[in-house]
């Protein structure tokens, strides 16, 4: 049984199809690129496995380990396995970063029938985490992501990524707004967190992620499809000679 | 006429005959004369009396009050149904909080003297049992927590709690000024702070009535030059609450602030008028004011700020933030300036929001289900306002009120 399976899946958004029967396979130890230009339906996809309610399901199957994704609700998933890293991380004032943390992990664990930290013993737990991310731990006593930079938002959902422990993880533009220091600590921590029970969907614009975490397959949407499959060469096919070569061969 | 008929029934026992007995005769013509407010009067337009002149209120007999929880760490002045408990109080051997001033002359020249155009403090003048007086002549380190507590009672009862606050020149101190109660009654309550120059008060006031109990609250604070007060306040209790809070800025310099929170659920309506008078110059005032509103509750928030003609330099700043949780909930949000006066900068804006959808996804997709997200948004609100109260034990109790 794979660990994710996408089968002709259609979603619109405020009546709005965008994806158009997207189909995809991944399995454990694997890591998939999903590249292609904006609107192509590549952020879409990422939110409608997550469960994000303004998107609609018009068509097509998930199997998440074998049982349909649709039934359960976005918390659900997040228990089961799957992790959505945002594009744009949410600000949540008022609530500070520790706390939030815990009780995401907290919830997480007990789902799973793990053992559950109290404040003392998850602080070490998360000192011990946020080295993946090289985060300065002053960001744990602040709100949620509020005045984080664009790089520290993203850190910041790569600690929640190695606090959760996804089978799946789906980095939606992870590489966005970042410097070159920045994108190498967070490709950095994916990597550290990368095994060979759980799977790696980098959904991205550009390439030079890619050269940092390394794709097992690089899939080209365009017009809320998968047009295209291959291997690391084929990012680099389109850095040189951008999309519409694809789009013309499709 | 219900308001004419519950004004009557609230003066219809005799005065108290005490050293205060020529302002009670006073007080009780200016009730007579601005009678209870009716539908057309503008500053109760938003707020339904029905509920307190729909109720028999008897004048409440001392009643004894069950075990009272207090805050660890604080001089404690308690007040039973308006009267002085001293078997509930906690103070100082030194005299430096005394519970009673009558014999205190100080206290006199600073009683009574305001809010003669509102009617409940007129009959709050009329008819209080034991006035609370906090005198401080320098620094008190302990913050001062002034309870008046409501007991459970067959027939619905009114109760006046009373407090007069007065800092001397350069004095420090934190007051924590709380309702509680159980069942039907009518809390009418009046405070006046008096801050002399350089005095530093932090005003904490917590209203958390019994869910069937009307509060009508009354704040006047006079602040003289370089005086800085900081005020939080919370209304959570009570099936029908007013606060009116008025502050004066008489001298140069003076720094308040003023925070509030209103949460309101199932049928509660609760008001909260607020006014600052800037009347002296380079006088700063910053005014926070958020409201939660669920069920088919109603919240209100009035907040006014005036910059009379001379206060040259004044700095304001007003905003108010509002959650409505409910399709049934009604929130009121008005924030008003009036300015006499150039040179001036005041900012003012007011918000009424739903939960963000966002914030909720973001939640859930980390394992929170639909209500542990809710709640910790909602918590989130509050927490700005609530987190600021300098007495660790009484935000936790707050935070778990507000969660539950």
């Amino acid at each position: 049984m794979k660990l994710l399976e996408v089968r002709g899946l259609k979603a619109s958004v405020g009546g709005v199809s965008i994806l158009k029967g997207v189909d995809l396979e991944i399995d454990r130890g694997e890591v998939h690129a999903i590249m292609g230009l904006n609107g192509s339906g590549k952020s879409t996809l990422s939110k409608v496995l997550a469960g994000h309610p303004a998107y609609t399901v018009t068509g097509g199957e998930v199997l998440f380990e074998g049982k349909n994704l649709f039934e359960l609700e976005p918390e659900e998933r997040a228990r089961a396995g799957l992790f959505l890293a945002f594009q744009y991380p949410v600000e949540v004032p008022g609530v500070s970063n520790s706390a939030f943390l815990r009780l995401a992990y907290n919830t997480v664990q007990a789902s799973r029938g793990g053992e559950e930290l109290d404040p003392l013993e998850f602080d070490d737990l998360v000192r011990e985490k946020i080295k993946v991310v090289e985060m300065d731990p002053a960001f744990l006593e602040r709100s949620v992501n509020e005045g984080f930079s664009g790089g520290e938002k993203k850190r910041n959902e790569i600690l929640q990524m190695a606090l959760l422990e996804p089978k799946v993880a789906i980095l939606d533009e992870t590489d966005s707004g970042l410097d070159i220091d920045a994108l190498r600590i967070v490709a950095n921590g994916v990597n550290s967190l990368k095994s060979a029970d759980n799977a790696i969907v980098m959904v991205t614009h550009y390439q030079r992620l890619l050269n940092y975490i390394v794709p097992d397959y690089v899939h080209v949407m365009d017009s809320g499809r998968i047009v295209k499959t291959g291997d690391k060469g084929l990012a680099l096919e389109l850095e040189e000679r951008g999309y519409e070569w694809v789009r013309a061969a499709a | 006429m219900k308001d004419a008929a519950c004004l009557t029934r609230l003066l219809g026992n005799p005065a108290k005959e005490d050293a205060f007995s020529p302002l009670r005769e006073e007080a009780e013509a200016r009730a007579k004369a601005l009678a209870l407010p009716g539908a057309r009067h503008e500053s109760w337009r938003l707020t339904d009396l029905a509920y307190l002149y729909g109720q028999d209120f008897e004048p409440a007999a001392p009643g004894v009050a069950p075990g009272i929880e207090g805050i660890r760490g604080t001089w404690r002045i308690v007040f039973v149904d308006g009267r002085y408990s001293k078997e509930h109080s906690v103070l100082p051997e030194s005299g430096e909080v005394s519970p009673l001033g009558l014999e205190d002359p100080a206290l006199h020249d600073y009683f009574g003297r305001g809010m003669k155009d509102e009617v409940f403090a007129q009959l709050n003048l009329r008819n209080f049992e034991d006035c609370a007086f906090v005198r401080v002549k320098n620094d008190v380190k302990q913050p001062i927590h002034v309870l008046f507590v409501s007991t459970k009672r067959d027939a619905p009862a009114a109760y006046y709690s009373r407090m007069l606050v007065l800092l001397e020149d350069n004095a420090n101190a934190t007051l924590i000024e709380e309702y509680r109660g159980e069942g039907h009654y009518f809390c009418n309550a009046v405070t006046e702070v008096m801050l002399k120059k350089h005095a530093n008060l932090r005003h904490v006031r917590v209203q958390r009535e019994g869910n069937d109990a009307v509060h009508v609250g009354n704040t006047e604070v006079n602040l003289e030059q370089g005086s800085h007060y900081d005020s939080t306040s919370v209304s959570l209790g009570g099936r029908l609450s007013r606060h009116s809070l008025h502050l004066a800025h008489h001298g140069e310099r003076v720094d308040a602030r003023l925070d509030g929170l209103t949460l309101t659920d199932a049928r509660q309506i609760a008001d909260v008028h607020t006014r600052v008078d800037h009347l002296a110059p380079n006088c700063r005032t910053v005014q926070r004011q958020k409201c939660i509103a669920d069920g088919a509750s109603a919240a209100v928030f009035s907040g006014n700020i005036v910059v009379h003609e001379g206060a040259s330099g004044t700095d304001t700043k007003q905003e108010s933030r509002n959650l409505l949780l409910s399709g049934r909930a009604k929130i009121d949000a008005q924030p008003q300036l009036e300015i006499l006066n150039d040179d001036v900068s005041c900012r003012h804006g007011a918000t009424v929001g739903q939960l963000d959808p966002e914030e909720l996804f973001y939640l859930k997709s980390r394992g929170l289900d639909e209500a542990a997200a809710r709640k910790l948004l909602i918590y989130a609100f509050a927490a700005e306002i609530v987190d600021r109260i300098p007495v660790r034990e009484l935000v936790e109790s707050l935070k778990q009120r507000s969660l539950s």
